[in-house]
């Protein structure tokens, strides 16, 4: 399972990829598979070194809190329970090879 | 666990849930208890497990702790960022664990709103219907509150119905683990209780955000009012 899922974000990368962050719901979308399967599949890419997984932190205001801030949100001044916060997930990649030969490192 | 108790548990967790469920509808994004627990055929396998729980009749002591157990591990096993959930029974260095739950990474803390996170998550299951009271003691909790100091572990006590005394020592546990325990980071106390369980997988209630809220609830020193 975990392997088809890989395939299918690395098939997202190479065909689909403009640049920028991948948000999780675009790969969910994309390979039809639960939010779950995905994160799992990103997790043994990163592992391989092909993709990093971003983590960004979402206070109830929607402002992003820098990682070394949570739950304190400098935007919005108030030290916020951590179940306020609204974890989120993006993926950079790093060296899945695009089609067309375009090689995309970090 | 007195109906009114009872019914400002279930107001505040369904609040609770629906806040979250508020918020996290703004991040498309985002990982949660919503689309990291599996609700594939909800809770079909749990309502049997229940049923196995409350039974009072055919079971040896070794059958109603095990039927216990096996619930506590498919609810748990149907949120996807633990990685494993082993019913274990096995005598470690802190004693016998019943669950041992791992996380399988530290966004799993982040959605069970723990900045601060233990070293593990382990649980403590009691079914015991032999005992008059059918009730946790202060001697059980006491137990935990070591195995979690020594280990550093956040754990779950899962279990009918606590004494006051019971409560009074989780309460003092979670309100003072910094100076009792030298790995006293994330850890915590959280009871769980038999009726509420069961009235999670009665009405279909996210076993995930049900987890949160208790741990939440038990940072804030909180949830032992609603188990009086």
């Amino acid at each position: 399972m975990v392997s088809e899922t890989k395939d299918c974000i690395e098939e997202y990368i190479k065909k689909e990829y403009t640049g920028g962050l991948i948000g999780i719901s675009i790969l969910t979308d994309f390979c039809q598979k639960p939010t779950w399967d995905i994160y799992l599949a990103l997790k043994s890419l990163e592992s391989q070194g092909k993709i990093k997984i971003i983590k960004r932190y979402v206070c109830p205001e929607i402002d992003v809190i820098p990682n070394d801030k949570v739950p304190f949100c400098p935007r919005c001044r108030i030290r916020y329970a951590m179940t306020d916060i609204t974890t989120t997930i993006y993926v950079e990649p790093i060296s899945i090879e695009k089609e067309n030969s375009t090689i995309l490192r970090r | 666990m007195k109906e009114d108790n009872k019914k400002r548990l279930v107001d505040d967790l369904k609040l609770f849930i629906e806040n979250k469920q508020y918020y996290e509808s703004k991040q498309a994004n985002a990982v949660n208890c919503n689309n990291m627990f599996d609700m594939g055929k909800l809770y079909e396998n749990e309502s049997q497990l229940i049923n196995s729980v409350f039974s009072t009749t055919n079971q040896n002591t070794t059958e109603q702790g095990n039927s216990l157990e096996n619930l506590m591990k498919a609810l748990f096993g149907r949120i996807k960022f633990l990685n494993q959930v082993a019913v274990t029974n096995r005598d470690t260095v802190i004693g016998q664990i019943d669950l041992q739950i791992t996380p399988i990474d530290q966004t799993a803390y982040d959605i069970l709103g723990l900045i601060e996170r233990p070293q593990g998550i382990i649980g403590e299951c009691k079914n015991y219907k032999s005992n008059k009271s059918n009730t946790v003691e202060k001697e059980e909790i006491e137990k935990m509150c070591w195995r979690c100091c020594k280990s550093g572990n956040l754990g779950f006590f899962i279990g009918p119905k606590f004494t006051s005394g019971a409560l009074q020592e989780i309460n003092e546990f979670n309100l003072y683990k910094e100076s009792i325990c030298k790995k006293h980071v994330g850890i915590l106390i959280v009871p769980l209780n038999l009726e509420i369980i069961k009235f999670i997988v009665e009405n279909k209630i996210n076993f995930c955000y049900f987890i949160t809220w208790s741990i939440f609830k038990s940072r804030d020193n909180s949830i032992t009012s609603y188990f009086k």
